[in-house]
């Protein structure tokens, strides 16, 4: 019988696969076939507010975007194709971002308030060569979305805390006709930015209300928020890449990050892209690392920064040129595969990230597998542990893994691999090797069993106690989460594996994080920067028994850790890791909202704070960026840059400081002192049962009140 | 006119062997499980509707640490973005699962972690995160008085391979089946089995070869791999 079934399947899998999986595969794979080309859509947006407000977050549940040919060019009829009209073709959601139950697309979430300062790439995805003249945005209807306002709504409204969104029209089709026809070109690229416009219609008027608004979309010009880069790469011809199941591929990510943004297929030895980037006047371009993969071709990487004089960073309109040369072709492809598992547990590390790093074409002297010059490199291929702690997770035939299509190497040009987890300390093989074979890659310099490419991270431990100010109520519990970051930096390093669970029956939970330790054994070891930590702890509340996205209770802080000595060094709890005296409030919720000088897509907002006041307590919790709901910033920045910012976070004594920096990744630099800043508790109420707020206070039987929002003044 | 008689061709068997394949799986769910490969087995076991899912979503590649709480377990769930989840058996309260999912993203980066419940084709709650290090939390049902103990025994099957490939199956211990409809990777939480699991899983698509394993207690006791028809099985 199984035999049967098999050999039915045998006989007529390719037309199953070809009934149910040409859609999706093309999406997964966005690559042109000889009558198609990619259609790349990005969102920006805008919000119009019928009121003065602020908002923390405002979320839109998008499912799909659509083309459709119609209305033709001559035709008389040149009205909107309706909903069910069969020539609408989809770009769904990426695979990654929400593919959902049985194939259906799920929901992206987009950050619109994000979105108004910066492109947020949608997806890229092949479709028919043809010219579309009708564009649909298809939202989720029946859950459209979320508000997170800040305090201060008026009324008895709490604020940081969520508010469903309504769509005015949920059974309106969202759809333009295009003011500018896209046109899908033989294996070309089309940019197609959509401006999503949310005006707020109806405003909670009683606690449990939604908001209400209306969404429309408008076309606006590539050329406004992308940049284009072409190039040649010479020496590969089409024939070259025939040969091979991986193209040959430009792919472009931010730099010094390994998240792609944007790729195209080199065809006859030329390619473009577009990628995302600030309006020439807004302060500073976007910088980015491009590199070619596939086709038969060694790895070939640029790093295009703003300083290196010879490539220039990115604005938008930019039509840039940056050309390869590889300098072999033919090459033989291979695989790295193996085992990532703790050195002191012995246990796998599930997640860990193991990336490929060469130095940018045309540098010298850059060794990827010094700590200090890893900054320097390029990421030109990723993977991820599995459940086992085995790597790469496998592609599919047609897109195989990274890691399954390395370039075979030779011992005069090793790979640097870079394998990294949360918590662990990082470990640098300078000597990795691709293998021809269907199993591993030869890795000689690995520690746990060379040549094989199997490794062991070295961690170490912090263990310490959260003091609650009171035990939670009778049947409710409290959930914290417990984080550590560099000393004096932004930069978080760990985070509990999972969240402590304090039960009425103490008002204490004892903890044990994994951090890197500050070890000097394994000279190929990094430690992660700064060997001294700052500890931070917030709740994970639940407001009115809802999900709440911002703690009620305060943040404790621990500043100046020093970080252990040695790997795997046995935890001593430290009841005194947080100030024994800080404990966590139920306070509720609070607000902070400023404005902001003349400030760039480059400038933010830390927020930090320092219990005992010391020259070296400040532990920085939160970033904010410059995005004004109300005032957005003027200049000629398009879309501009907004001077307000905002906070949500529980009352308490807080600093404010405004960073800048040349460039989004390099160490930015504080201006000016930071200002203290006190965010006022609400009044508490009396406790009905169960407490119609954030947490209660079961040691004067309150629930924190209605939140208030705290005004700085202009950085 | 070759290639016009080709293609005539193709698709007059495409459809043949359509029919023979409808009409082959007709009989099979006629049969309730009788002939892939549960007879005799673990059980023959009436499938039940599909459940709830959990999504975490957002930028590729994210590393996350994620905790699933129903009223009878909880699970730990680390990993990368995308990440599918379902729990097997899981306990529902008038028909809607009953469920709190608290993640934390693991990268001092801006990218986007997206948390979502689903049932049959709607996303029941959502929520998003692009903080460093940030977190979110939702849930389904009626609130969690109490987060419940780790799952225990905490069997998961988890299908890794290959990226992207639709699939569906039917996961059972010696008292229920459940019909799953997937896409790799996905998670299988199966809450409080009764006897020994296993699962039956086929491709709906053909990116290429099936790659999944089960774990018990956070150690892999069964792996399997294999094209188009899959069977795992707790030893």
């Amino acid at each position: 019988m199984a035999a049967l079934i098999a050999l039915l399947i045998l006989i007529c899998s390719p037309l199953i696969g070809g009934l149910n999986g040409r859609a999706w595969a093309q999406n997964f794979n966005p690559r042109g076939g000889r009558k198609n080309g990619l259609i790349q859509v990005g969102f920006v947006s805008a919000i119009t507010d019928t009121s003065p407000s602020n908002l923390a977050n405002i979320f839109l549940n998008v499912i799909a975007v659509r083309f459709n040919p119609l209305p033709k060019k001559d035709s008389k009829n040149q009205n909107l194709p309706n909903e069910n009209n069969p020539k609408w073709v989809t770009i769904p959601i990426p695979s990654g971002a929400g593919a959902g139950v049985a194939g259906r697309p799920g929901d992206l979430q987009i950050d619109l308030l994000a979105g108004r300062t910066q492109l947020q790439m949608f997806n890229t995805a092949a479709v028919r060569i043809q010219t579309f003249r009708s564009i649909e945005l298809v939202l989720d209807t029946t859950n459209p979305g979320y508000v997170v306002p800040v305090c201060s709504l008026g009324g008895a409204l709490e604020g940081c805390t969520t508010v469903p969104l309504q769509l005015t029209n949920p059974g309106n089709q969202i759809s333009i006709l295009a003011s500018s026809p896209v046109t899908v070109t033989k294996q070309g690229v089309t940019v197609v930015p959509l401006q999503i416009n949310f005006t707020f219609n109806g405003r909670p008027t009683v606690q449990g209300q939604p908001y209400s608004g209306t969404v429309t979309i408008s076309q606006v010009a590539a050329t406004k928020f992308e940049a284009k880069i072409s190039g040649t790469v010479s020496g590969s011809g089409s024939g070259i890449q025939a040969k091979h199941i991986r193209r040959l591929t430009l792919s472009a990510e931010p730099m010094g990050t390994n998240n792609v943004v944007a790729s195209a297929n080199v065809i006859d030895s030329a390619y473009q892209i577009f990628v995302p980037a600030p309006a020439p006047d807004s302060g500073a371009g976007a910088s980015y690392d491009l590199f070619i993969s596939g086709g038969g071709v060694p790895y070939e990487a640029v790093r295009m920064t703003g300083n290196s004089g010879s490539t220039p960073a990115v604005f938008a309109g930019d039509d840039l040129t940056v050309n390869f040369s590889p300098s072999k072709v033919g090459v033989a492809t291979g695989t790295i595969s193996g085992n990532v598992k703790d050195q002191c547990t012995s246990s796998p590390v599930i997640g860990a990230t193991l990336q490929l790093l060469i130095p940018p074409h045309g540098t010298s002297g850059i060794n990827c597998a010094d700590p200090t010059s890893t900054s320097q490199c390029v990421s030109v291929a990723t993977a991820n542990t599995d459940n086992a702690g085995n790597f790469p997770l496998p592609g599919t035939v047609f897109a195989p893994a990274p890691f399954d299509s390395v370039p075979v190497n030779s011992s005069s040009s090793a790979y640097t691999m870079q394998i990294s987890a949360p918590g662990y300390n990082s470990v640098i093989d300078g000597n990795v090797f691709a293998s021809a074979s269907k199993v591993g890659g030869k890795c000689p310099d690995s520690k746990l069993a060379p040549p094989l490419c199997d490794y062991e991270l070295p961690t170490s431990y912090l263990s310490g106690t959260i003091t609650l100010g009171a035990a939670p109520a009778p049947g409710t519990y409290v959930m914290t989460q417990v984080f550590a970051e560099n000393h004096s930096t932004n930069t978080l390093v760990s985070a509990l594996t999972s969240p402590i669970i304090i039960l009425p029956t103490n008002n204490t939970g004892a903890f044990t994080i994994n951090v890197p330790a500050n070890d000097s054994t394994a000279p190929s070891y990094d430690v992660n920067g700064q060997p001294n930590l700052d500890l931070f702890a917030q709740a994970i509340d639940q407001y009115a028994g809802g999900t709440d996205p911002y703690p009620g209770h305060t943040i404790i802080t621990a500043s100046n850790i020093a970080a252990p000595t040695t790997f795997c060094q046995t935890p001593l709890p430290d009841s005194n890791l947080f100030p024994a005296a800080e404990t966590m409030d139920c306070v509720g919720h609070g607000s902070i909202t400023g404005l902001l000088n003349n400030p760039d897509i480059n400038t933010f907002v830390e927020l930090s704070k320092n219990y005992d006041q010391t020259s070296t307590g400040d532990v920085q919790l939160l970033s904010a960026v410059p995005v004004s709901l109300i005032a957005p910033g003027g200049g000629t920045t398009n879309p501009p840059v907004g001077n307000g910012y905002s906070f949500c976070v529980p009352p308490d004594n807080y600093s404010l400081t405004r960073y800048e920096g040349a460039t989004p990744v390099e160490s930015p630099s504080p201006i000016g002192t930071p200002t203290p800043i006190a965010v006022a508790p609400p009044q508490p109420t009396g406790s009905p049962s169960p407490c119609p707020s954030t947490c209660e206070d079961s040691n004067n039987k309150a629930c924190p009140g209605i939140c208030g929002n705290t005004s700085a003044n202009p950085l | 006119m070759n290639r016009v008689a080709h293609n005539l061709g193709a698709r007059i068997r495409g459809l043949v062997c359509l029919t023979v394949v409808m009409a082959w799986f007709t009989t099979l769910s006629a049969c309730n499980n009788n002939y892939i490969g549960f007879a005799g087995f673990v059980g023959n076991t009436p499938p039940t509707a599909p459940e709830t899912i959990f999504r975490v979503l957002g930028t590729v590649g994210t590393p996350f640490t994620l905790l699933i709480s129903n009223p009878r377990s909880s699970w730990e769930v680390p990993g990368n973005i995308p990440l599918n989840v379902v729990i097997v058996n899981n306990d529902e309260v008038n028909g809607l699962a009953v469920a709190r999912l608290v993640a934390t993203k693991l990268s001092s980066d801006n990218n986007l972690l997206s948390l979502q419940i689903a049932n049959g084709f709607n996303v029941l709650a959502a929520s998003s995160t692009s903080a460093p290090y940030g977190t979110v939390s939702i849930q389904t049902g009626t609130p969690l008085q109490q987060i419940a103990p780790p799952a225990n025994p905490d069997l998961r099957i988890f299908v890794f391979g290959p990226a992207g490939e639709r699939f569906s199956g039917l996961i059972e211990d010696s008292q229920a089946g459940f019909v799953v409809n997937q896409r790799v990777p996905a998670l299988f939480l199966f809450d409080t089995p009764n006897g020994k699991v296993d699962g039956n899983f086929t491709q709906i698509q053909s990116f290429g070869p099936f790659a999944m394993n089960m774990t018990l207690g956070g150690k892999v006791i069964a792996s399997a791999h294999g094209i188009y028809n899959v069977i795992i099985r707790e030893p």
